[in-house]
């Protein structure tokens, strides 16, 4: 009954507008587009009593999409999208299947939805971690390798999981087969700051918590394009480095990728910042040297790194660097959890303004005076 | 064996030709090594480089002298280290496909380094970590003190039981190490699994020159003590009974074989990592190069051959640079898996090499 009513009430309209706004079909509709401005792996449409999430490019080169219809609890579930997966929202129990996923719930201040992780060690949370200790959050496995049995006894209504494609690792099927609504989570392969902290926005969505999301961003990026004025016109750009070597072989960051946005941001001259990667690029240890030879600044190295013996300890020619030479070596791992984990990865995820005050305070200490480094430390710590 | 010596001296003249020109491809491949690299450097300015000059633009006095300097000795030790205990190991077993890990020394040195890199670097293991020092341990210590382990095993059970046991006890203690690190993999962070990946890959450009003045020590004793190994192996060619009859103390000196072989590929495997398919390779190429099976002619002819295709190698995974840099093993099997392939196919049965 209903559905033909459904029907009947389409066709008219489909009708209606082809007869009368026959120039603009849309315009009947109550369809707006949410705006998102710097994300690109996935986009919301607003429509009538529902959302849709598509997740556009879930992973490096994929050749599929990921739709997901956002439907308050209660209201009717929308016909013809056969291939989307339904969430009704709000969702009390939700299961997160990377460390990085837990930074946009715990954003949105929606931890206490949080019922089973996989990898808890990365979580830098002490809530999770306690939670996770007491049994009141489950753990779930590791890494692509989950444990299907907890998680399906945690009876999540929502699990955030991440894929690689063509990988027989990849869970998100599986997941999907047992009845759990699986989003593949793909924040990565943002290639700026803001992009990766809007992803708030699609967690948002699931806790009805879209007016909050857009808020706090609305905030970061108010923040973080004041910050990238700060730097626009400045004459003198340091040199900047990234990364260090295993075995010879440097995995230098692309110049599309997030970390050469924030050095560029910060009003830093990064020295691949002509690449077009937007992930890790291989280069041999003597490439590196020959062209990070005159680095003023080197950022992000080995998380286990605190001290400056640790990276001589590990390769004494890293000393042959410049921004060695002047005590300019700063690690991202300020905040480091007794069990290992990173804050960087997790709040700074969703903090890239404070991030970026963190650069600029570094690279251009007269413009922010007073902001002292949240998640960088100078591995030379008399060097400040 | 006499008629090997007979065809020797027959083939007097041409076979010192076979040294002069393996003394300069050594020379050649280890200058080439230092010129060629994925950074371009003029040849004057390498010479300068290497005279001691200071103040090169772009650092190329650090790549030249600190980076490839260190590697390219680093890369002739190795190839070196690892085709005698290759040919040690042939011969020892008697067995074509033997090669410088197969008493599972460098699965020892693999635990080590597993170890090291999967649970120090983050993971579910760390807790190891805090029991003890494991976690602050060097991976160059870790991978020798693995190394350590497994040779004083195999050297225990060489004194009680055959060598045909001693290839199961290698092979087993493989399965078992390879099993615990997997272990290690699943639940150790991506960061910490692509670094002990790279590790298995092999590579000469970790060889710093503080680390060299402990390498180089080890790999040359170990190198001049193989030349004891010479007698016992001519004589274990010809079977125990043979070598008992002419004074060798068969035991004993498969006690000394390994003894040698194992400090080669610990070595090895401690500085530079898994560096595969040399050890099995260059003997073969080295017994079709010389068409003789007396280990007086095959151990040096290995250590240069040996030299001359890691530096080969290096060369090769280093020089296309940028985003082209191979991984080293994948280096040797691609170029050296033909070559060999060849030899073999060409000879048809490699069994008869170990009948004298």
């Amino acid at each position: 009954m209903k559905r033909t009513a459904y029907t009947i009430r389409f066709i008219l309209a489909i009708l209606f507008s082809a007869l009368i706004f026959s120039a603009r079909p849309a315009a009947a509709q109550t369809e707006t587009t949410a705006e998102i401005k710097y994300a690109k792996a996935f986009t919301i449409e607003n429509r009538d009593g529902y959302k849709i999430l598509t997740v556009v490019r879930p992973w490096r080169n994929a050749d599929r999409e990921f739709q997901y219809l956002i439907v308050p609890k209660g209201k009717p579930i929308p016909d013809g999208y056969l291939n989307a997966q339904i969430i009704q929202v709000p969702i009390e129990k939700i299961a997160v299947l990377a460390a990085t996923h837990f930074a946009y719930l715990n954003r949105l201040g929606m931890n206490e939805k949080l019922i089973a992780v996989a990898n808890p060690e990365y979580i830098y949370s002490e809530q999770v971690h306690n939670g996770v200790d007491s049994g009141t959050i489950a753990a779930v496995g590791n890494g692509p390798d989950i444990n299907l049995e907890k998680l399906l006894s945690a009876e999540p209504e929502l699990t955030t999981t991440f894929a690689m494609g063509k990988s027989t690792k990849d869970d998100y099927q599986q997941l999907i087969d047992k009845g759990i609504p699986t989003v593949v989570f793909s924040d990565y392969m943002e290639e700026s700051p803001l992009g990766r902290a809007e992803w708030l926005k699609v967690m948002a969505l699931f806790f009805g918590q879209e007016e909050e999301a857009d808020r706090i961003f609305a905030d970061i990026e108010r923040r973080y394009t004041e910050l990238v004025e700060l730097t626009r016109d400045l004459d003198k750009k340091p040199k900047v480095l990234m990364g260090f070597h295993m075995n010879g072989k440097w995995n230098v960051p692309g110049g599309k990728s997030v970390q050469a946005a924030y050095v560029r941001d910060a009003g830093g001259d990064y020295l691949w910042a002509d690449d077009e990667t937007s992930g890790r690029f291989p280069l041999s240890f003597e490439a590196v040297l020959e062209k990070g030879a005159s680095a003023d600044f080197w950022f992000d190295l080995s998380l286990s790194w605190t001290g400056i013996d640790d990276l001589i300890n590990s390769d004494p020619r890293y000393a042959s660097i410049q921004a060695y030479a002047d005590r300019r070596v700063f690690n991202n791992n300020l905040q480091l959890s007794p069990w290992g984990a990173n804050a960087f990865n997790e709040t700074g995820l969703v903090n890239p303004d404070i991030v970026l005050s963190d650069l600029i305070r570094l690279m251009h200490p007269d413009l922010l005076p007073d902001h002292e480094p949240v998640y960088y430390r100078n591995l030379s710590a008399d060097g400040f | 064996m006499a008629s090997n010596r007979d065809d020797s001296r027959s083939l007097q003249y041409p076979r010192r030709w076979v040294w002069i020109v393996l003394g300069a491809a050594l020379v050649l491949c280890w200058l080439a090594d230092l010129f060629l690299g994925s950074v371009r450097i003029p040849f004057q300015d390498v010479i300068r480089a290497l005279s001691g000059a200071e103040g090169l633009s772009n650092n190329w006095g650090v790549i030249i002298r600190d980076y490839r300097l260190p590697k390219s000795i680093a890369a002739m030790f190795s190839g070196a280290a690892l085709s005698v205990a290759g040919l040690q190991m042939q011969t020892l077993f008697r067995n074509s496909l033997a090669d410088p890990f197969i008493l599972g020394i460098s699965s020892g040195g693999n635990l080590g380094a597993a170890i090291v890199i999967l649970v120090g670097a983050g993971g579910s293991f760390q807790f190891l970590g805090k029991f003890s020092a494991i976690g602050n341990l060097n991976l160059i210590a870790a991978a020798s003190l693995g190394a350590s382990a497994v040779f004083i095993l195999v050297m225990t059970l060489s004194r009680r039981v055959h060598a045909t046991t001693l290839l199961i006890t290698g092979v087993l203690v493989s399965y078992i190490v390879n099993a615990f690190v997997r272990v290690l993999v699943q639940y150790a962070s991506p960061d910490a699994v692509q670094a002990y990946l790279s590790w298995t890959f092999g590579s000469f450009a970790g060889v710093t020159r503080e680390r060299l003045t402990v390498f180089v020590p080890v790999v040359s004793l170990a190198l001049l003590l193989s030349a004891l190994t010479i007698k016992p192996l001519n004589a274990l060619l010809l079977g125990e009974l043979h070598a008992r009859s002419v004074g060798i103390d068969p035991s004993r000196s498969r006690r000394l074989i390994i003894l040698v072989a194992s400090i080669l590929t610990g070595a090895v495997t401690a500085y530079c990592g898994i560096i595969g398919f040399i050890g099995i390779a260059v003997p073969h190429l080295c017994r079709s190069l010389f068409a003789d099976s007396d280990h007086m002619v095959l151990l040096p002819g290995c250590i240069l051959v040996g030299a001359c295709v890691a530096l080969i190698a290096d060369m090769i995974s280093q020089v296309f640079g940028g985003a082209f840099l191979l991984p080293l093993n994948s280096v040797t099997a691609l170029i050296g898996g033909p070559v060999i392939l060849f030899v073999i196919l060409k000879k048809r049965n490699l069994s008869r090499e170990f009948d004298a």
